[in-house]
């Protein structure tokens, strides 16, 4: 099956070539209007529309692809030419997407990942179901299971699980912010605010005030449509849900109207996180982050390493965790607390921001300042002591552990062998109590955002555990020469 | 401190040969060569002078601006706040170059480098031989004037994606990077 000569994309390509590019021009276009608004911006804009239209046509046959036996070829470039050899053993990740056009025409989006960098190394856009099969028996990804049939899944989202997922994750908070931010950017608040206060008179009639229609919306955004908006864009994002081992990898798929579709290779997996904020606990449910070297710095690609697992019930994170890291478990797992006196330390530091803070609200608020300050303090201390409690590490066979957090509480999970640096920190302060911290470095973007830092440790048992992780670091990697 | 850096021209060859040997066996923490002190004092000065000389237009604009209505005292204030300020970067830049020169120690050994570093926030930084991506022996004219070089380590690490040690010779940093990269080789086409 794998030819000499270079395959073309799909015949649609184009198509989609200058929807992509149309989509980021519309931004142009819109500013454009807005700044001008006379006839020759627009024609400039069609112009520079069609030209990008032509030059992606003329690009469609320039662009090929050969599937080697070690190595994928993609050969792409108008004026300057530029062929690249992308091993197979190099590729971490290969993400489908496919939107419902793609969908009508059996097509879809195909992007491939290595460690290198934030973007995808490669994008096809876009390639048939045919060719994508080829190209995944081709790296050898694949082994006999078409696309369909494949072992038991995972982890498999019902409707259910997505309606608790889209009220835990809260997703549409973040777009109502945004979506504020415009509307106050555009002056149209002011022009709410006005029509509210044409009700106003109405109402007032009735005996109610402009204050409590303001206080009824906002309850019935925050209550109601703030959690609804959630759970439709939860489930337009994750309808389907499933993730499967197949063998050595890992595959995902997801999405309602665009599917989303990822392979992720276990051996590439750098870290995994485990999450729960107090609404998860409450519900006894986890969601689960992984970290694979390179890409995905936004976008659907984050998709498979965000949300690895978006929700699943907490006692089944140990089963996940073992089939990514096998042999690691957390039961019996010794976790090791912090140093003597870090407690004492993180209060310290907590009263000196309470103090500043205080200060703050006592300059601002008067009176009312200082007793809301004097409430809060046992909160403070409270919330620094359960901190200090949480925080701790353990090592267990392989396996670095490390979790931390009170409201939002992550449990990070890596191996020896990923480890990239280990490095140990002492600030003065830690140096007039003996404390240092460590850190360990394993490759990856950052999705999980919960980096293995362990602060207030015993110094020397920062340095044990640097050398300790080193040496066996080094002994692994001797042992199994991947390196990672 | 600066036994294991020699400071004559002559003969830096055999010495930091017999050095680099030894390093290979023991790993034990070794300081960079003195010269750091002179260079980094060289262009700290260079990056003081030209805060100083900003703060200077500042002054005299504040003076200036200031106009008729301007106090002396005003103008008083100014100056000698700009002497303080001059003085604390002239301080600096002598003091803590040579300051981070003695905390300053790399360690090479069969697993890989070791560098200690900082004056108030100290660090230790182990990077595996394994570890190491691709190595970069960088040395820009100033560097170039007092014989140093400066290696720069790539991981594919996150945070220490780049570890750099500067002040080494540049023989001595290339031959760190040799037997950084060295025995890297060897291991990848045993995959």
């Amino acid at each position: 099956m794998p030819s000499n000569r270079g395959l073309r994309l799909h015949p649609a390509s184009p198509l989609f070539d200058v929807f992509s590019s149309v989509r980021s021009l519309v931004f142009v276009g819109v500013a454009a209007l807005f700044a001008a608004g006379s006839d020759r911006t627009e024609v400039i804009i069609a112009l520079v529309v069609a030209g990008g239209a032509a030059l992606k046509g003329i690009q469609y046959f320039l662009t090929w692809y050969r599937i080697d036996a070690t190595e994928l070829v993609v050969s792409r470039g108008v004026i300057v030419r530029n062929e690249r050899h992308i091993p197979f053993s190099r590729i971490q990740n290969l993400d489908l997407v496919r939107s419902p056009i793609h969908r009508m025409l059996g097509v879809s989006e195909v992007r491939i990942q290595t460690a290198s960098g934030a973007e995808p190394e490669a994008v096809l856009r876009v390639l048939s179901e045919k060719a994508i099969a080829e190209l995944q028996a081709g790296i050898g990804r694949v082994e006999s299971s078409p696309t369909g049939a494949e072992a038991a899944p995972l982890v498999k989202l019902s409707i259910d699980d997505l309606v608790v997922l889209g009220l835990v994750s809260n997703r549409a908070m973040v777009v109502i912010g945004a979506a504020m931010g415009v509307l106050w950017q555009f002056g149209l608040t002011d022009r709410i605010e006005a029509s509210l206060e044409g009700f106003a008179p109405a109402l007032r009639g009735a005996g109610i005030g402009a204050t409590a229609i303001g206080v009824a919306m906002f309850v019935v955004v925050l209550l109601v449509m703030l959690p609804a908006l959630s759970v439709a864009m939860t489930i337009a994002r994750f309808h389907g849900f499933t993730l499967v081992r197949n063998g050595e990898e890992f595959r995902l798929r997801c999405g309602l109207m665009t599917e989303y579709a990822s392979t992720v290779v276990r051996e590439r997996v750098q870290a995994l996180s485990i999450r729960q904020s107090p609404l998860h606990r409450l519900l006894r449910r986890a969601s689960i982050r992984i970290e694979t070297a390179g890409g995905a710095k936004e976008g659907e690609q984050l998709i498979s390493r965000r949300s690895f697992v978006p929700i699943l019930p907490s006692d089944r994170a140990g089963e996940i965790l073992e089939e990514v890291f096998p042999g690691v478990s957390l039961d019996d797992v010794e976790w090791r607390p912090l140093a003597r006196g870090a407690t004492r330390r993180m209060i310290k530091k907590a009263l000196i921001v309470w103090l500043l803070v205080s200060i703050g609200a006592a300059a601002w608020l008067k009176l009312w300042g200082v007793g809301l300050a004097f409430v809060f303090l046992p909160v403070v201390i409270w919330h620094t002591i359960r901190t200090a409690r949480f925080m701790s590490y353990a090592r267990s066979g392989r396996a670095i552990m490390f979790r931390s957090g009170v409201w939002m509480r992550a449990t990070t999970i890596t191996l020896q062998e990923r480890v990239q640096v280990v490095s140990v920190a002492e600030n003065p302060f830690d140096r007039r109590h003996r404390h240092a911290s460590l850190a360990i470095d394993t490759a990856g973007a950052g999705p999980i955002g919960h980096a293995i830092n362990i602060p207030y440790l015993e110094a020397e048992r920062a340095g044990s555990l640097r050398r300790s992780i080193l040496s066996h670091m080094t002994e692994e990697l001797s042992r199994s020469p991947s390196q990672r | 401190m600066s036994d294991a850096a020699p400071d004559s021209d002559a003969g830096q060859d055999v010495a930091s040969e017999a050095v680099s040997e030894a390093l290979r066996l023991n790993g034990a923490p070794t300081p960079v060569c003195v010269r750091l002190i002179g260079a980094s004092r060289v262009s700290s000065m260079i990056t003081s002078l030209v805060l100083c000389v900003l703060a200077l237009v500042g002054v005299i604009l504040g003076i200036g601006l200031g106009g008729m209505s301007s106090t002396s005292a005003w103008a008083v204030l100014l100056v000698v706040s700009w002497l303080g300020f001059t003085g604390g970067m002239i301080f600096l830049a002598l003091w803590y170059p040579a300051a981070a020169y003695a905390k300053l120690r790399y360690a090479v050994n069969d697993m890989g480098i070791e560098i200690r570093h900082g004056i108030f926030w100290r660090k230790v930084v182990s990077v595996p031989k394994q570890r190491v991506q691709h190595t970069d022996v960088e040395q820009g004219p100033l560097m170039r004037r007092f014989g140093i070089a400066k290696l720069v380590i790539h991981t594919a690490g996150t945070q220490y994606a780049t570890v750099s040690l500067e002040g080494l010779e540049f023989d001595m940093a290339r031959r760190i990077r040799d037997h950084l990269i060295g025995k890297r080789v060897g291991s990848d086409h045993a995959e």
